[in-house]
């Protein structure tokens, strides 16, 4: 086991590697100049140049790649072009805010699509399974920004009972991290984006959930639990969901994954300070340090979440041993 | 008294062609302290029998008819969670495929100590002692409880299901083809478990198998199912040696020895009836060498003949010469 995770960390690595160079060339592939972005046209070319000079832009391809990698190393991901700060400020801000909306939602999706999904496996044929499932199909296939917009016309805008975006009312500066999270306020900001994140990706464990319920109902060794005068209770949680449970704990680590790059979408719509509009923001005015870490980061969280997963697979399911003895 | 007696039991599958009668009728008896052999080839209904037994039919399936007296109670009369109560206390079952009859997830010590503890009312520590007591009991070193069921070999998974079938004390075991998915060194000593265990604990077996080695090898008595019936029953040893029923004079040939390789295998053409729309005569009739008018038209009583011997045939007065005839693969070649 400690050698197959090692094995995987070792992947990890790997990957982050492919990952950053990948970065690294893609931005440096991309037409425009950055300069051309923050230097009005009546800048001298002398300016120019001394700007570029300043920022390294003016060595050679690969002694800028050994420059970004040694600086990566040291957990240095350079400064923003617009905002003056440092990126990993800059990151460090938007992250906890992007985690703590994937983990709701994504949570409160899984919470429930776990329990709606088990229960729909049993109500085969019904009135209840002909109107769950198109419904929950047709939230998942609903585009985020519609379903966010939807929310936000009639909760937000017309009852008035949520804000229409931001994390934190105007004027209310609370400092810290910490301090946001204990207040009402940062919670309140939160039920709408994350609610629409919800309805969003709730689909995918409902559906995940019933299916391999259904295929672990038919299992003999379900047959046997009613063999042997087990209650229902035991049947069905000991027995059927215990290992119905095993794909959908993958799906939940790689959806935690996927989310923290994927709110995008939700973040830009709700203007909640995470990473994806973050990163939005990064690429519309090209400030290709912003981007670049953004990148880094989102691509670093998936993959360490795909190892979570297949880590947490091993844990969860004895028949998957890595070479280990028993 | 019989432990175990079957009345007129008939059990029916929905299906989209209109219910189907799995078992269609069925009478049997097992007397208490023996094993009583089920044979019939795929599809008679004798895995459904043992399952209408255990009250734990698939979803589509119901005993549409008849009486199941158990210890002197008609099991029918039960309510639902009456009958629950009985299951593995009164009645276990051993299924055929035992690797995916155990949950793969769990530890055979965990699916011990469920039983042990929901269904015996044991303590963790009386499961704890009681487990290894059974592992022992099957012959399987008690440390190895603390397996998953995959870490174990076809045979050991066998002896696991058997332990644990034996937790609570069963008068009646169910075994549904114990040893069908095993070679057959390892059937043998299944078998052995399983005949030991039946003496020394006293129990009732019923050992559903489509291998008449098997019952030659490990039962008292057999009852052979044909198309949801039983047509014959009986001592073990007499209905091998002097079956009445054609179907079981086909039966005893259709296996090879390997210690007479001269001796042809006599295969018995055809296949069952389709059981929508039953034949209205004899059910084997279509695949009888000595079918007549009367067999295909008039279904055959199951009558006694002999000490302890029941057979449902309307030549069973013949069966002498029939069985010299039987013998013969020609005798069979000619209905194909």
């Amino acid at each position: 086991m400690l050698k197959h995770a090692l094995g995987r960390l070792g992947h990890l690595v790997l990957v982050l590697w492919a990952v950053t160079t990948l970065t690294f060339v893609m931005f440096r592939l991309m037409p425009g100049d950055p300069t051309l972005n923050f230097l009005s046209p009546s800048f001298s070319e002398e300016t120019r140049a001394a700007l570029l000079k300043s920022f390294g832009l003016d060595r050679p391809m690969w002694e800028q790649y050994l420059i970004y990698m040694a600086n990566l190393l040291r957990g240095e991901l350079g400064m923003s072009f617009l905002q003056g700060k440092s990126v990993v400020v800059l990151l460090g801000e938007a992250l906890p805010n992007t985690v703590i909306l994937t983990v709701v939602s994504l949570s409160c999706a899984y919470a429930f699509g776990v329990v709606a999904g088990a229960f729909l496996a049993f109500r085969r044929g019904g009135l209840v399974e002909a109107l769950a499932i198109p419904s929950a199909l047709a939230t998942r296939a609903a585009p985020e920004f519609w379903l966010g917009m939807l929310l936000l016309t009639g909760f937000a805008f017309q009852a008035g009972w949520f804000p229409t975006g931001g994390a934190l009312s105007p004027g209310k500066e609370l400092g810290s991290f910490s301090t946001s999270l204990v207040s009402g306020d940062y919670w309140w900001h939160l039920a709408l984006p994350a609610l629409t994140l919800m309805l969003y990706l709730q689909g995918l464990p409902l559906l995940l959930m019933r299916a391999t319920m259904l295929d672990v109902l038919n299992d003999e060794f379900i047959v046997m639990a009613r063999m042997k005068g087990l209650s229902r209770w035991s049947i069905v949680i000991r027995h059927a969901a215990r290992n119905a449970l095993l794909p959908v704990v993958t799906a939940f680590a790689l959806g935690l994954g996927a989310s923290i790059g994927g709110n995008v979408v939700v973040e830009t719509v709700f203007a909640w300070p995470g990473i994806g509009r973050l990163l939005v923001q990064a690429v519309q005015t090209a400030d290709y340090p912003l981007a670049q870490g953004a990148f880094i980061l989102i691509a670093a969280v998936l993959v360490l979440m795909n190892t979570v997963a297949d880590l947490a697979y091993a844990l969860l399911d004895p028949r998957v041993s890595f070479g280990a003895k028993r | 008294m019989s432990l175990l007696s079957v009345r007129d039991l008939t059990v029916t599958y929905d299906t989209q062609r209109g219910p189907v009668r799995a078992v269609d009728g069925l009478d049997l008896d097992v007397p208490a302290g023996s094993i009583t052999g089920l044979v019939g080839e795929s599809g008679c209904g004798k895995s459904t029998l043992g399952r209408a037994l255990m009250g734990v039919l698939p979803d589509r399936g119901k005993i549409a008819a008849g009486e199941v007296i158990f210890e002197g109670q008609d099991l029918q009369t039960f309510s639902a969670s009456a009958r629950r109560a009985l299951r593995w206390r009164r009645m276990a079952f051993i299924p055929q495929t035992a690797m995916n009859a155990l949950d793969p997830v769990q530890r055979l010590s965990a699916q011990m100590a469920e039983i042990l503890i929901e269904r015996g009312g044991l303590s963790g520590r009386e499961a704890t002692a009681r487990s290894s007591e059974l592992f022992r009991l099957v012959g399987l070193d008690p440390a190895r409880l603390a397996a998953y069921p995959h870490h174990f070999s076809g045979g050991m998974r066998q002896r696991a299901s058997i332990a644990l079938a034996l937790a609570l004390n069963p008068s009646l075991v169910i075994a549904d083809e114990p040893v069908t998915a095993l070679d057959v060194i390892v059937q043998r000593q299944v078998l052995d478990v399983l005949r030991e265990l039946q003496a020394r604990l006293q129990l009732s077996m019923i050992l559903v198998t489509h291998d008449m080695a098997v019952v030659a090898y490990a039962c008292d008595r057999v009852a052979v199912m044909y198309a949801g019936q039983i047509v014959e029953a009986g001592l073990a040893a007499e209905v091998l040696e002097r079956p009445l029923h054609p179907y079981t004079m086909g039966l005893t040939h259709a296996f090879p020895d390997v210690h007479d390789s001269q001796m042809s295998l006599v295969p018995i053409e055809g296949s069952p009836p389709d059981l929508h729309t039953p034949p209205p005569g004899c059910r084997f009739a279509a695949r009888c060498p000595f079918a007549d008018a009367r067999c295909n038209n008039e279904p055959p009583p199951s009558r006694p003949f002999g000490p302890d011997h029941l057979v449902a045939c309307w030549h069973a007065e013949d069966a002498t010469t029939l069985r010299g005839r039987a013998a013969d693969p020609q005798t069979w070649a000619a209905i194909a």
